[in-house]
């Protein structure tokens, strides 16, 4: 089966202004056989929540496949980490407190639909990446982020290993 | 068992302490009081009935003062209401009872007024000079007023602190200041307070969040509106929004530092303070307590003394210094 890994990053800093001037702002994440995955940008107006969601496009039937719930998605990758040959969903949110964190899911593909299996909040700003970084075939998660529970707080790299369907620290 | 509830009582310790050797003498009066009465059917009923009445009553105090550990908010109103149900059934106890009941109001009302009188006075803050911006600078009450306006829309919970004090909208604006930047905007040259994060002045607004709240982070009176209505949102919608009590308040302080749309935020305060969170959101819950004269149990000072109070201090000392200083902003 072909392989489709496509990721997205983006850099809700910069674009943040536009949120606001288009209620909604549209990007593709991915492209499938099986339909097309299409994240929506929404900034509710008079606050501070966000309407983002992910849908899966299928022709003209859209289905529901994630909404932030006044969350702000910063970041989504769209990787196969189970090796079935469709990607799983990772998605960053900006919470907006003034400590900088920020809420991570993941979304797994299986059995024709994407369920949430994994949160994880409080990397203070942190960055996503998903790769195989040593050779094996293996793919893991990294999440670059301070670590604010030592003083002075320091950069750190947390790596996941996807097993049993979810993700595992593999190390701290 | 009125000496052994009373044993208990006195043993449980804490802020409410029973002189045993009183209670046992009021127990022993009770008990005397018993064996030289011809007993008769009615009359040993009416003091099987007094006793339990006693009892229930002690048991109500008893609750009340365990309480302290696990529900601090609501201890004051806990011993009001004992004190004043104790008052209640002085009036109907016999002569015996109406000692023992006496005895354990007395005492009630003795820890009251020391819980009510015991609030440190406030700090009056002072100008840094320089291009500073800080809660002591002449224009900050006139900035911070204009703030507190927007807090009119917060559904506020009604929650009385150790003090005695009802926490009004505006001492939970001081205590965020105060946690925040400890009250500095700019400092005497000119430069305004900016965390690691990029989180800036007073109220510690993130960019994102200033431009989502139409303000201007670094104008210190816009920092104030705006961290006002940023709470407004916290306290209105979210998860936050719909807790209570003195628990809102506190999740309040940590949503404000997470974020009020995490999913983290359903937690209640007792799960989200020993769980796999940031240090500095659930020292930020602490901290709110402590500024809002709010009593932290046992488990939470040691959380406190271990985080982030200075090794030269009792965590008791921190937390008078700490309120001193937070409700001592705009007065």
């Amino acid at each position: 089966m072909k392989k489709f890994i496509f990721s997205v990053l983006i850099v809700l800093l910069s674009s943040i202004n536009a949120g606001y001037a288009q209620p909604s702002e549209r990007s593709i994440i991915a492209e499938m056989p099986h339909g097309k995955l299409v994240l929506e940008r929404t900034a509710i107006p008079d606050g501070l929540a966000f309407n983002d969601r992910i849908t899966l496009e299928q022709g003209d039937e859209v289905i529901e496949v994630f909404e932030s719930e006044g969350r702000a998605i910063q970041q989504v990758l769209h990787e196969d980490l189970d090796g079935d040959g469709i990607g799983e969903l990772l998605i960053q949110m900006d919470l907006g407190g003034s400590g900088g964190y920020r809420e991570f899911e993941l979304l797994h593909y299986k059995e024709g639909v994407y369920l949430p299996v994994w949160l994880e909040t409080g990397y203070a700003a942190g960055e996503a990446s998903i790769e195989d970084r040593d050779g094996t075939g293996h793919k893991l998660v990294y999440i670059a982020y301070t670590d604010t529970d030592v003083e002075p707080e320091v950069e750190d790299t947390a790596i996941f290993d996807f097993t049993d369907g979810t993700l595992k620290r593999r190390q701290k | 068992m009125l000496s052994f509830a009373c044993s208990l009582l006195a043993q449980a310790g804490g802020p409410f302490e029973v002189s045993v050797s009183d209670v046992d003498a009021k127990a022993a009066v009770i008990a005397t009081a018993t064996a030289n009465t011809a007993d008769t059917a009615e009359d040993k009923a009416a003091r099987k009935g007094l006793l339990a009445k006693i009892l229930d009553l002690l048991g109500s105090v008893a609750s009340a003062l365990f309480g302290v550990s696990n529900a601090e908010a609501g201890t004051l109103d806990a011993l009001d209401r004992s004190l004043a149900n104790m008052q209640q059934q002085e009036k109907t106890a016999g002569s015996a009872a109406k000692g023992a009941v006496a005895s354990v109001t007395a005492a009630i009302d003795k820890k009251l007024a020391d819980l009510k009188t015991k609030a440190p006075a406030l700090v009056r803050h002072e100008s840094t000079g320089g291009s500073s911006a800080t809660v002591g600078s002449k224009d900050f009450k006139s900035w911070f007023d204009a703030a507190a306006k927007f807090s009119s829309g917060w559904n506020f919970p009604d929650v009385t602190n150790k003090y005695g004090q009802k926490i009004s909208r505006e001492d939970y604006l001081r205590a965020i200041i105060w946690i925040e930047s400890r009250g500095i905007h700019k400092d005497s040259r000119g430069r305004v307070t900016k965390s690691w994060a990029g989180a800036l002045g007073f109220m510690q607004l993130m960019p994102n969040t200033a431009k989502g709240l139409g303000v201007n982070a670094s104008d210190p009176a816009q920092n104030l509106k705006g961290g006002s209505r940023y709470l407004g949102e916290i306290f209105n919608s979210g998860h936050v929004s719909k807790k209570s009590g003195a628990e809102k308040l506190i999740m309040g302080a940590c949503a404000y530092n997470l974020g009020p749309f995490s999913k983290s935020m359903k937690k209640s305060w007792e799960e989200f303070k020993t769980a796999k969170m940031p240090v500095e959101t659930r020292s930020y819950g602490l901290k709110m307590k402590m500024a809002l004269g709010l009593e932290l149990s046992a488990d939470e000072k040691k959380l406190a003394a271990k985080w982030f109070v200075p090794s030269h201090q009792t965590v008791d000392e921190f937390t008078d210094e700490f309120y001193a200083h937070a409700q001592g902003i705009a007065r």
